[in-house]
């Protein structure tokens, strides 16, 4: 995955978001839906999608349901009940820790702080 | 371009062949790969060999990273098992029982009786698997990871042939088969739980 150690911690968060908007989906569907929304910035390889879906599915956040697609079985994801709410849990996350690491990386002049 | 079906056999018997032998992991491995080569053009043969080459490192740490989730289900199913009161119960009935046999029987015999029951219990789990696995090749990894525990205990508890002589006090003799008597059973009916939910899952019987 692009500059691994800054998106690695968001991985699940990516994941879960996807499923939220999409229902349903299986790994290699993730892994383009990623790449055709940060226009080929992020991919997530193999190795890192397969086991925060495996673990997530551990930790009862996803569901799954398989199906014979083109002569293969087909694995899809999606989020529980628990997986929703926590979903919605951690996207504010998220976006609180966007917010604060904005702040830090390019702060907008505060007019009380200046002498 | 779609694959044919001898196109995906190929690839799922490339894996088996490379020790995925946990059929789940396998046909998620399989479906991905059959995915990206499916956006390609050109031989399927090149591209399988050229995605191979380029995603190796990615698909082995994806196998051993699902084998460390599988076993820790195996633990937390085995452990959900053993906190059912049926587990306790069984505990405390075969310490009774071993107690009550203790009156008429000698107590070595009670013992040895004792551990054919748990080395049955066993032999009773491990060979339907084993004839799946060497038959079909089919097993799934959460469910093989409860039945290496229980082969795991089984070696433990083989120097239990002379464990009476090593405990002296009947009742903590007792008690000790009845822990893990029930050890056994809650890993036989934990193997066969989450091998039937993966059984539903991918075969749908």
């Amino acid at each position: 995955m692009k500059n691994s150690q800054l998106y690695k911690g968001s991985l699940n968060t990516i994941i879960m978001k996807l499923l939220e908007e999409n229902g349903r989906m299986y790994g290699y569907e993730i892994t383009q839906k990623v790449k055709l929304i940060t226009k080929g910035e992020l991919n997530i390889t193999e190795g890192a999608l397969y086991p925060a879906l495996h673990k997530l599915e551990a930790d009862g956040l996803l569901d799954v349901e398989v199906e014979k697609v083109d002569n293969r079985m087909r694995k899809y994801y999606k989020l529980t009940e628990s997986g929703e709410k926590e979903t919605v849990n951690r996207l504010n996350e998220l976006e609180e820790f966007i917010k604060n690491m904005q702040s830090l990386v390019s702060p907008s002049p505060n007019p009380d702080l200046q002498f | 371009m779609k694959l044919t079906e001898e196109q995906i056999q190929f690839i799922d018997r490339a894996l088996a062949d490379a020790d995925f032998k946990y059929s789940d992991i396998r046909y998620e491995i399989t479906d991905h790969i059959a995915t990206a080569i499916e956006q390609q053009e050109g031989d399927f043969y090149v591209n399988f060999d050229s995605y191979i080459q380029a995603h190796r490192s990615e698909i082995f740490k994806t196998k051993r990273q699902f084998i460390k989730l599988a076993r820790r289900k195996a633990i937390t199913a085995l452990g959900n098992n053993l906190c059912k009161p049926w587990a306790i119960a069984l505990i405390v009935i075969i310490n009774a029982a071993g107690i009550y046999a203790h009156k008429f029987y000698e107590r070595a015999d009670v013992a040895d009786a004792l551990d054919q029951i748990f080395h049955a219990i066993f032999f009773i789990m491990l060979l339907p698997l084993a004839y799946r696995y060497l038959i079909y090749k089919q097993v799934y990894a959460a469910a093989v990871m409860a039945g290496s525990t229980l082969g795991m205990i089984f070696c433990i508890g083989l120097p239990g042939l002379r464990i009476h002589r090593l405990l002296r006090n009947s009742d903590l003799l007792f008690t000790y088969y009845g822990v893990i008597i029930t050890l056994a059973v809650a890993l036989l009916v934990t193997t066969y739980k989450l091998d039937r939910t993966y059984k539903l899952r991918y075969n749908g019987n």
